[in-house]
C-alpha cells in the first residue's frame, strides 16, 4: 500500500472518519460529527487537546463551557479528517447547499485501501 | 504437471464435452447472479445504481474464475456414483463456484497455482470497482432525489414540518436542537429541518413524495 496512506491512516481521528464512511457506505458530515461526539475512545483521545484542557480546568459548573469546546474541536477535527481523505482520494465528496449534508463517500482506492489494510489486519 | 494432466484426463474420460459446456454455461449464470446479489449488497445502493461496465466487467472476471473451478471441480465430480451422470454438469457448476476458494486451496495443480491466485486478485480489485461505480452513481440517483423531495417538502409550513419532524423523531427537543444547528451553520432553519427530514423519510414516504412532484 501507498505509505502516505498508510501514514494518514495512522491518525486515530482519520482513521476513525475512514472507517466510519466505510461502514455506511456514505455518510453526511453531520451525522459524521456526531459519531465522532459519541465515541468514548475519540473523546478520550481529543480530551488531550490543547482547547480542552484549558476548557477542563474550569469548574465542574462550567461544563456547558466544555462541551461547547469539544463539539468545536470535533468539528475542526472532522472537516480536516474529510479534506485529508479527500486529498488521498479516499472518499468523494457530494457537496449540499447546507454544509452539514454534505455526503461523503468511499471511492474505489478506499475500497482498495481497506481491502490491503484488511490483509494487514490494521483496521 | 503431465501427471496431473493425465490424471484429470483420466478421471473425466466418458463425460462429453456438451457436458462441460453445460457446467460452463451454469457457472456463468451462477456467477451472474451472484454479482447481482453481491454488488448491491456491498454498496448498499439499488440495483439500477449497479448497472454499468464496472459492473459487467466484475461479472466477465467472476465468470472466468468460477469456469476454471468448475472445470476443477469435474474431478470430484467424476467419482458421484454413474447413475448420476445426468447431474453432473450442475453439481460441477454448483461445487465450482461455491466452493471456488476450497476447490483452489486443494487443486495440486501447482503451475495454475500462481495464475488461479492472480484471478482471485482481479476478482476482488473487479468487485471494488463495480461497487465503487454503484456508490458513485446511488449518489447521482439520491442527488437528483433529493432536489425533488427538498421542493416539495419546502412547501409545507414550518409548523407541519416541525410536526413531521417531531413525530418522526420522537425527541420533544429535536426541533429546538435542529435550530440550534441551523443557528450554528448559519443556514435557514427551515431548509436545515427539511434537510433532515429528507433523510428520516422511509421507502413509502419517499415514493409517494417523489410521484406527487409538480
Amino acid at each position: 500500500m501507498n505509505p502516505e496512506v498508510t501514514m494518514l491512516l495512522s491518525n486515530y481521528v482519520i482513521k476513525y472518519v475512514f472507517k466510519e464512511v466505510l461502514k455506511n457506505r456514505r455518510i453526511h458530515l453531520k451525522q459524521l460529527r456526531e459519531s465522532l461526539t459519541e465515541a468514548p475512545e475519540i473523546r478520550a483521545s481529543l480530551s488531550k487537546e490543547p482547547e480542552l484542557q484549558t476548557a477542563l480546568s474550569e469548574p465542574a459548573a462550567k461544563k456547558g463551557i466544555t462541551d461547547a469546546v469539544f463539539a468545536d474541536v470535533v468539528q475542526k477535527k472532522v472537516a480536516d479528517a474529510v479534506q485529508q481523505l479527500k486529498t488521498a482520494k479516499l472518499i468523494d465528496e457530494r457537496p449540499a447547499s447546507i454544509e452539514d449534508f454534505n455526503t461523503y463517500y468511499v471511492t474505489e482506492n478506499g475500497l482498495n485501501a481497506e481491502r490491503e489494510l484488511r490483509q494487514t489486519a490494521t483496521v | 504437471m503431465s501427471k496431473s494432466y493425465s490424471l484429470m484426463a483420466d478421471a473425466v474420460s466418458g463425460v462429453s464435452a456438451s457436458g462441460f459446456a453445460l457446467s460452463g454455461f451454469i457457472a456463468v449464470g451462477l456467477s451472474l447472479l451472484i454479482a447481482l446479489i453481491e454488488i448491491p449488497s456491498k454498496s448498499k445502493s439499488q440495483l439500477r445504481a449497479c448497472m454499468g461496465s464496472p459492473s459487467f466487467f466484475y461479472w466477465l472476471v467472476l465468470s472466468f474464475g468460477n469456469v476454471v473451478t468448475t472445470l476443477l471441480a469435474w474431478l470430484a465430480v467424476v467419482k458421484i456414483p454413474a447413475s448420476l451422470m445426468p447431474f453432473y454438469p450442475p453439481l460441477a457448476a454448483f461445487f465450482g463456484v461455491f466452493g471456488f476458494e476450497t476447490v483452489l486451496k486443494n487443486t495440486n495443480i501447482t503451475m495454475f497455482d500462481r495464475g488461479v491466485l492472480t484471478i482471485q486478485n482481479w476478482i476482488e480489485k473487479g468487485a471494488n470497482a463495480a461497487v465503487a461505480a454503484a456508490i458513485a452513481k446511488q449518489e447521482d440517483i439520491n442527488e437528483q432525489e433529493q432536489d425533488v423531495l427538498i421542493k416539495q417538502l419546502m412547501k409545507l409550513s414550518e409548523t407541519e414540518i416541525n410536526t413531521r419532524i417531531l413525530t418522526k423523531t420522537g425527541d420533544p427537543t429535536a426541533v429546538t436542537n435542529l435550530n440550534a444547528a441551523a443557528t450554528a451553520s448559519s443556514a435557514d432553519p427551515k431548509l436545515y429541518k427539511v434537510f433532515q427530514l429528507v433523510l428520516t423519510l422511509n421507502r413509502s414516504e419517499r415514493a409517494a413524495l417523489l410521484t406527487h412532484k409538480k
